[in-house]
């Protein structure tokens, strides 16, 4: 069965400019996150996992400019249909109308600061439900903003592609010009040729531009009538009732009938409305069946608690029902359970994993500490430097790892099981990005450094389908390196354990 | 390590921490928690937030004033508790006062009773209530006797208490002198040409000299939990490191200090240049450094980390855990490492004691508790952990210990021996139930 | 559109894709001691706030021109030659007259209604550059000499407030408690009475002059002060660094003054340049009211009193040089402070 790609993300860059001068934090980021899937982004502190996400929902701080990649969202419409785009594309207003908490949610490290000290939670939860309330609005507004988004992109394309056009007859003309005089020939021909061939681009241009225009104008009627349409089907459907309703209560004076048709009335009335608007009911409703849902005892209690009154754990679970308050269909964790005491991080992890087998959705999970990601995981990228060394399901990064990052990382977590009097570090810490760095920026703290790493940086070696990793080690020509001994013995044991777990 | 032969460098016996948000409540953070530290042993103090791990050190090392119990630090009392010593004499008067009244009534009872059968007999009855009142007044005269034996002993133990809280330095003037003493007596019993006994008599007021000038709290440091808010940031580095020997002037110029700090910067992995930067150049696990180095700058006999790993990357916490071993190994200065990951606790901690809620309800060597976990929440702890094994972890059900709801009270239960050093802290009932699991 | 230029160009970085390995690439990198920990420098606070003050063009400029007036105030009466309580009586209420500029319809020496007075008395080779007042005394001279002692004036009673109320709130921040709470009091009531109450009574009583000023200005402009080091002070003294220091030993003046007052010298600087302006604007005004500098002592305040009430109505000329740098001076302080404020407390958050 082929699973479906939800959002992919192909090769980001993404550049800060401040006071000391432009930081390419991200410098060229590839993953794909499927439906129903948990990926996970390991790093250090400043390797860029934040960044990247941020990017992708459109909160990049102010000094950030994306130089170049694409985020292709599976945009689900509101009648069903599916298509990609590329959410770069979107501007804010957009970004915030359709995409932000609707389709796609974020939750952050400290759950206090995370929410508002002087807002019940309740109502902090029914915030974001009732941004929209007016449903028909969303609902032309998620139709709408596909086709404008392609429609402007279109646009822009097609400036850039006359610009670079223009540009190109112009060279031309300027080496034909000085040619010409050279050979002192007349120019009146080339001045001509060359007038001629500005006049058809423009018009291409143009033509292309009205096309364009042309189109979305149409598919922005057609949108418009399939709303107005809707509106009226829902209208009807209202009318129907009520006409029927009220024909069957003239036939017949027996009280409790026409209660009960009193009561039909009404409820397709309330039908009504509640297609067409979220009211406060309805959000208040859902808000306590997302804190039952996300584990909270007592929610009608709690509903009206503020921050201060909850424990840690319990505000970060009220921090996961904000976030899925819109039924979002990925939710992005950056790294929810670092600020939270080890059992309640277990709670909270087991929390996140219910919930995506219940509902369906498809998460990132950021995070530098390897035993979370092991747990909560289905795929993971390992991210240094901005850029991603190694990219693999869960099963071969933990037990085949590649890349000697990934082996420092596994052998500075400290085992339970084994007795070593002294942990394994990577000695040093995370490059500045500051100055750019040249070649591979791993090398100073790479024990298996090659002559090359200082001068270029490895492309991504495929190690099977799924199984990825950017080291020279892995090109034929380099010596062959294995994973430090310990290791070795370390994963051995695991799968032992695994194995008699499983007896 | 001859544990049994050695004195214990820190000592902590019963100490009770209450602090009054206004008068009428309390928070209990601290109930009772004892513990022995030796020279050149690490000790991991384990727990969650909440479970008065960061209170406990902070008051040891005299931040706050303990309310109960005591603190020794190298055999002298540098912080004592009174609240308990004051309770006993309110319940002592409050139940002499009782007795006594007691006996009264009885007396005039009785004394009435005589008066009402010998009415008319002035004589016999005045001669019987003589005898009762010789009977009873002894009695009462002894439980006032005994109440004023409690009252001046606990006032005299406040009294000691209040003065060892102000002038321990003074009481440990005191101790290095009598062993500077001790060591001289033969020497000066030796010396008999005038030459040696004027080369002993200086070595002596010069060792005299030396220890009037050494204190005891600097030999007591501590390292804090947030890498960035620790540091001044408006210090260099080299301003910050030096803090200590700036305030206690234990140097004697400028290239002394400068010397000093270098030294134990370059141990503790930092350059030269980084020396004169501000904190906010620095990653987190460098500013960690910064602080274990303006720790070590005092050469102190014990080192209290307050969950000084916490806040950084997991392969960086490797790092800080490996330095802190070597800092170990080269100076022997002991640590009181609170933390509440437990996995990192394995590698550095000789013992372990476990902290929920103010009580301590497991302590023993490292192996003890990491073979043979007892305890409900020490079991829970552990399990909690997660490890990188992929396949174990997602078929893992972690345990889940609920103190409110597990029908389990600290305040009944009492230390238990399980087996060398492993106490855990329960019921008969209760501990027996554990170990059969 | 315009379009983007990228930020290299992809011809001139090298990648695995353009670059072919030499011999001898694959081999492993012996001394692999390539700076593990580098930390590249960036400068002190100090030098930042510099940089940072310097881009900030308004600020720049009000520091040009508070630099000029002061340099005026110190060289002006010393430039011609005049002093500045010499009466000339004969010579009063002229206009103002500077060689070199009279082309300029201000500068010629001529009023609308009075004509030109030089002319008219003959007076043909004296030059009063901003005119001269109703007893013949030189403008020039004494709108310098008196911005000179407004700065004085200023200057000395807001460092007087500076020490007095920093440490005041500091001191009061830092215990807390009852000590707190009797500092605070004493702070409210003196606060409650009105200013102009105490001066005034301050100036029946005290001879009038300068210390008086001084004093009165002094003696209810510390509040202020106070009140900002106290509240940093609160903010500050749970921080986790002031903790250290104690556990190190510091004694609480060390905590105080080596340890928490540097990271509040920012709002410190702000506040007292916030105040100067302030100061010379109350000093003026009770010179204009009559309670300031005794005659012939000029400050800003007393000659726009003078002019006021002696000339405005026929010779306006004369109250417009001292209220123009008294404007300017209040003006560049005040953009001076916001300039400082904003340089001094980054508010930028870099990646």
């Amino acid at each position: 069965m082929e699973k479906d790609k939800v959002l992919s993300i192909k090769n980001l860059s993404i550049t800060f400019t401040t006071n000391s001068g432009d930081v390419n934090a991200i410098r060229g980021v590839d993953f794909d996150l499927y439906r129903g899937e948990t990926l996970a982004i390991v790093g250090e502190s400043g390797s860029g996992k934040s960044v990247t996400t941020k990017a992708a929902i459109g909160i990049l701080a102010s000094n950030g400019r994306i130089n170049s990649g694409e985020v292709i969202y599976s945009f689900k419409n509101a009648d069903g249909t599916e298509r990609p785009i590329n959410l770069l594309n979107f501007s804010k207003r957009e970004m915030r109308k359709t995409i932000n908490g609707k389709r796609i949610a974020m939750i952050f490290q400290d759950p206090m600061t995370s929410l508002d000290p002087t807002m019940k939670i309740g109502t902090q939860i029914m915030e974001s439900m009732l941004c929209y309330p007016n449903k028909l609005k969303a609902r032309y507004n998620d139709l709408i903003t596909s086709e404008n988004v392609d429609y402007k992109f279109a646009k822009k394309q097609n400036k850039q592609d006359y610009e670079s056009k223009k540009d190109l007859i112009k060279e031309s003309y300027k080496k034909d010009i000085s040619e010409a005089k050279k050979k002192n020939q007349g120019v009146s021909d080339i001045k001509n040729d060359y007038k001629n061939k500005l006049k058809e681009i423009k018009t291409a241009f143009d033509n292309q531009n009205k096309n364009l225009d042309m189109n979305f104008k149409k598919s922005k009627s057609s949108i418009k009538e399939d709303c107005e349409k809707y509106r009226l089907s829902l209208l009807k459907k209202r009318d129907d009732k009520i006409a029927k309703a009220t024909d069957e209560m003239k036939d017949n004076n027996d009280e409790e009938f026409i209660a009960q048709k009193n009561k039909e009335i009404e409820s397709a009335k309330r039908d009504y409305i509640s297609q067409t608007k979220v009211t406060k009911e309805y959000a208040k409703s859902r808000a306590l069946e997302l804190l039952k849902l996300v584990g909270i005892t007592d929610a009608e209690k709690r509903i009206n608690n503020y921050p201060h009154q909850l424990s840690g754990g319990m505000r970060q679970r009220v921090v996961i029902a904000i976030a899925l308050a819109c039924s979002p269909d990925i939710l992005i964790c950056d790294e929810p359970t670092t600020a939270l005491d080890v059992t309640i991080q277990a709670k909270i992890l087991d929390l996140i994993k219910k919930l995506q087998k219940k509902l369906g959705i498809s998460i990132i999970f950021i995070t530098h500490n390897l035993g979370v990601v092991a747990k909560v995981a289905d795929y993971v990228c390992v991210m240094y430097a901005g850029k991603i060394i190694e990219k693999g399901l869960i099963d071969e990064i933990f037990y085949e790892p590649a890349h000697p990052y990934t082996w420092g990382l596994l052998s500075s977590m400290p085992d339970l099981n084994t007795n070593d009097k002294r942990l394994y570090t990577i000695p040093g810490s995370a490059p500045n990005l500051l100055h750019k760095p040249q070649g591979d920026p791993f090398t100073p703290r790479n024990k298996y450094a090659l002559k090359i790493d200082t001068v270029v940086e490895a492309p991504m070696f495929k190690i099977s389908e799924t199984h990825y990793a950017s080291t020279w080690l892995l090109d034929p020509r380099a010596p062959k390196v294995e994973m430090p001994k310990e290791l070795k013995d370390r994963i051995e044991k695991m799968k032992g354990d695994f194995k008699n777990a499983k007896k | 390590m001859l544990k049994n032969e050695t004195a214990p460098l820190l000592e902590v016996q019963n100490l009770k921490e209450f602090f009054k948000i206004n008068h009428n409540d309390k928070v209990k953070a601290v109930h009772g928690v004892s513990f022995k530290i030796y020279p050149g042993e690490t000790y991991g103090l384990v727990g969650e937030s909440g479970s008065g791990k960061s209170t406990i050190g902070r008051s040891i090392i005299r931040l706050y004033d303990i309310t109960s119990g005591n603190v020794y630090f190298d055999g002298i009392r540098i912080s004592a508790g009174t609240r308990w010593n004051e309770k006993e004499i309110k319940f002592t008067k409050i139940r002499t006062n009782k007795k006594v009244k007691e006996l009264t009534s009885e007396m005039n009872k009785e004394i009435k009773e005589v008066k009402t059968e010998h009415a008319n007999d002035k004589e016999l009855s005045n001669k019987y209530i003589e005898e009762i009142k010789a009977k009873y007044k002894p009695q009462i005269e002894e439980a006032k006797k005994y109440c004023k034996e409690v009252v001046d002993r606990e006032k005299g133990n406040i009294r000691s208490a209040k003065y060892d809280n102000k002038h321990f330095e003074e009481a440990y003037t005191k101790k290095l002198v009598t062993e500077i003493d001790e060591k001289y007596k033969p020497i000066f019993a030796e010396a008999k040409t005038e030459a040696k006994q004027k080369k002993a008599k200086e070595a002596y007021s010069k060792e005299v000299e030396k220890a009037k000038k050494t204190k005891l709290m600097p030999q007591m440091q501590m390292i804090f939990q947030d890498p960035m808010a620790s540091l001044n940031p408006r210090k260099k580095v080299e301003d910050i490191v030096a803090e200590g020997l700036d305030i206690h002037h234990m140097y004697s110029s400028l290239t002394e200090r400068r010397d000093i700090v270098l030294k134990w910067l370059k141990k503790v992995g930092l350059s030269v240049e980084q020396a004169n930067r501000y904190p906010h150049q620095f990653s987190g696990g460098q500013r960690q450094r910064v602080g274990i180095t303006r720790a070590l700058v005092m050469n102190p006999k014990l080192i209290i980390a307050d969950e000084c790993i916490s806040a950084l990357d997991v392969s960086i916490q490797a790092q800080v855990v490996n330095l802190m071993k070597d800092i170990q190994e080269e100076t022997g200065v002991a640590y009181l490492f609170i933390a509440h990951d437990l996995s990192m606790v394995k590698y550095i901690s000789d013992r372990i004691g476990v902290l929920h809620l103010g009580y301590l309800v497991e302590t023993g060597t490292t192996e003890e508790i990491f073979n043979n976990p007892i305890h409900p929440y020490t079991k829970s702890l552990l399990s909690a952990i997660p490890t990188p094994n992929p396949e174990v972890e997602k078929t893992k059900v972690p345990l889940f210990y609920d103190y409110a709801t597990s029908n389990i009270d600290y305040r009944k239960g009492s230390e238990h021996l399980i087996s060398g050093t492993h106490y855990v802290l329960g019921t008969d009932e209760e501990i027996k139930k554990w170990q059969k699991k | 559109m315009k379009k983007k230029k990228d930020i290299k160009s992809a011809t001139s970085e090298l990648t695995y894709k353009n670059y072919t390995p030499k011999a001898g690439d694959f081999d492993f990198l012996k001394n692999n001691e390539t700076e593990v920990d580098k930390n590249y420098s960036s400068q002190n606070y100090w030098k930042d706030t510099l940089t940072r003050f310097f881009k900030n063009k308004m600020a720049v400029i009000a520091l040009v021109v508070i630099l000029i007036i002061v340099l005026l105030a110190i060289f002006g009466p010393m430039m011609n030659s005049y002093a500045y309580d010499e009466v000339n009586s004969s010579e009063a209420n002229f206009a103002p007259r500077i060689p070199g500029l009279e082309w300029l319809p201000m500068f010629d020496g001529s009023e609308d209604v009075f004509g030109n007075k030089y002319e008219l008395t003959g007076k043909l080779d004296v030059y009063y550059w901003f005119g001269s007042d109703h007893l013949g005394r030189d403008i020039w001279t004494r709108t310098w000499q008196g911005t000179r002692i407004s700065l004085i004036i200023s200057l000395f009673a807001v460092a007087i407030d500076m020490v007095i109320g920093m440490s005041y709130g500091l001191i009061s921040g830092f215990f807390g408690g009852k000590v707190d709470s009797i500092m605070s009091r004493f702070e409210e009531i003196i606060n409650s009475i009105p200013t102009l109450v105490i001066v005034t009574l301050l100036m029946m009583v005290l001879k009038p002059g300068l210390g008086t000023i001084i004093v009165a200005l002094m003696i209810t402009g510390w509040i202020g002060m106070s009140r900002i080091s106290r509240a940093q002070m609160f903010k500050l003294k749970e921080q986790e660094f002031v903790l250290v220091s104690r556990t190190l030993g510091a004694g609480n003046m060390r905590l105080i003054f080596k340890d928490i007052l540097p990271n509040i010298i920012g709002q410190l600087i702000t506040n007292t340049m916030f105040s100067i302006p302030n100061a010379i604007f109350t000093e003026a005004f009770l010179s204009f009211v009559g309670l300031g500098i005794p005659a012939p002592e000029a400050s800003l305040g007393s000659l726009i009193s003078d002019a006021y009430s002696k000339s405005f109505l026929t010779h306006p000329y004369q109250i417009l040089p001292p209220l123009i740098v008294l404007g300017l001076l209040m003006l560049s302080f005040n953009i001076l402070a916001d300039g400082l404020r904003d340089a001094l407390d980054p508010r930028l958050k870099q990646v």
